[in-house]
């Protein structure tokens, strides 16, 4: 390689790392995503968890959907609150001790399997841990209505759960195609299969084009490039007027305009 | 003129890079399974049974809170008959019983155990007491 191609190279890889923290490669989506324990503390983490656990059930929410953001929210792009969605499902829990009690626990799709950041595996945990990855101070949630929770809550219990992942993750996935997940995709498509009572993915990815307005990703031209050379960012599944993915905001508007959502809120930390 | 840009473009690789390979540790990941899977053991009393739920349900257990779901260690099923099996011991869960039934939040349950308070540190006297009163 001549000193003249080292140094493109060279030049060309910083910039690229210059401009790749703000897209959100491994944004909060990931297991060991701690950004909210690095920052608060474990006894803040302890606290905020008693209070969404106890907010969650004030508001009578069986089965919820839930999100954070893994990173200082100005990082985001325009119409992205939150890095990180899941659903959040009160049962009952066998503690350390073989007490049974009742509480919230987590499932979520990560980042991640097997190490590969193009990958993606279904987890469950608790909602402490879903906010040890949370760096800004407030999760947003949606409570389905009464009917619907009970039938989110089926799908997950069923084999239509694992059937409905597609473990190729991409981080600005095309709700309008099933080529790639993540954790909002896959979310909705949970709610969708649960809404039509249905796991024929045809017509789920139907009724998602149908009735789900995606949200449009719009990056810098040098941040668009540069995404192209991230592992678990994709554009092989990009509409032809651009990237779009789902956000939770994007399915809250959809929660609100069908009239399925019985409550959203935002809980803050104190 | 060429090697200070050279310099300057691995810096901002280096800069920026660590950034995103500081969030992605895979043996982390890795690590938080078998945690999970030690935890869901711990906290089941029934190792071979909570790994078995785990890796046939599709989902893993990845929390670092000692506590394991019924439904993931296999005691509350997707099987209709184990569901019911479930609900006649008398543990509430949406899936067979009603939203307005359902028990109390337990506190206690699902997060990590709260850190030991501190004992409080002793008001001693003055260096001269200490020493009057120690002799």
């Amino acid at each position: 390689m001549s000193p003249l191609s080292v140094f493109r190279h060279a030049l060309v890889l910083g910039a690229l790392a210059f401009v790749l923290p703000a897209i959100p490669v491994q944004a909060g989506s990931s297991a060991n995503s701690k950004s909210g324990l690095e920052v608060y503390g474990e006894p803040a983490i302890r606290a905020f968890a008693a209070k969404v656990n106890a907010t969650l059930y004030e508001k009578g929410a069986d089965v919820a959907i839930i999100a954070r953001s893994g990173r200082p929210r100005s990082q985001l792009p325009e119409g992205i609150s939150y890095t990180h969605v899941a659903i959040v499902v009160f049962e009952a829990v066998r503690g350390a001790d073989g007490k049974i009690g009742h509480t919230y626990t987590v499932y979520n799709l990560y980042q991640g399997d097997g190490g590969r950041d193009d990958r993606s595996y279904l987890a469950q945990d608790f909602t402490y841990d879903f906010l040890a990855g949370s760096r800004e101070k407030d999760i947003g949630v949606i409570v389905p209505v009464d009917a619907l929770q009970k039938r989110i809550l089926e799908v997950i219990r069923s084999p239509a759960y694992k059937a409905l992942h597609n473990p190729h993750y991409n981080l600005v996935a095309n709700p309008w195609k099933h080529q790639f997940d993540n954790c909002v995709t896959h979310t909705l498509r949970v709610v969708t299969a649960a809404i039509y009572n249905t796991s024929d993915e045809d017509r789920i990815q139907q009724n998602i084009r149908t009735y789900f307005k995606p949200t449009p990703v719009r990056l810098g031209m040098i941040q668009s490039i540069g995404s192209n050379f991230i592992t678990g960012v994709s554009h092989d599944d990009k509409e032809p007027t651009g990237l779009q993915t789902a956000s939770f905001d994007s399915l809250k508007v959809f929660f609100e305009q069908n009239q399925i959502a019985k409550d959203t809120f935002r809980v803050l930390m104190d | 003129m060429k090697a200070p840009l050279f310099w300057v473009g691995l810096a901002l690789m280096a800069a920026g890079g660590s950034r995103g390979l500081a969030q992605s540790t895979p043996a982390d990941a890795s690590q938080h399974t078998a945690n999970a899977a030690s935890h869901a053991a711990q906290a089941s009393g029934e190792s071979a049974a909570a790994s078995v739920a785990i890796a046939g349900s599709g989902l893993k257990l990845v929390s670092s809170v000692a506590a394991v779901p019924l439904w993931l260690s296999g005691q509350v099923v997707a099987a209709s008959g184990e569901v019911a099996k479930d609900a006649a011991q008398g543990i509430w869960d949406l899936a067979t019983s009603d939203s307005t039934s359902r028990p109390e939040l337990d506190p206690s349950i699902g997060l990590p155990p709260a850190p030991a308070a501190k004992p409080a540190v002793p008001v001693d006297p003055s260096p001269a007491e200490a020493l009057k009163r120690s002799r």
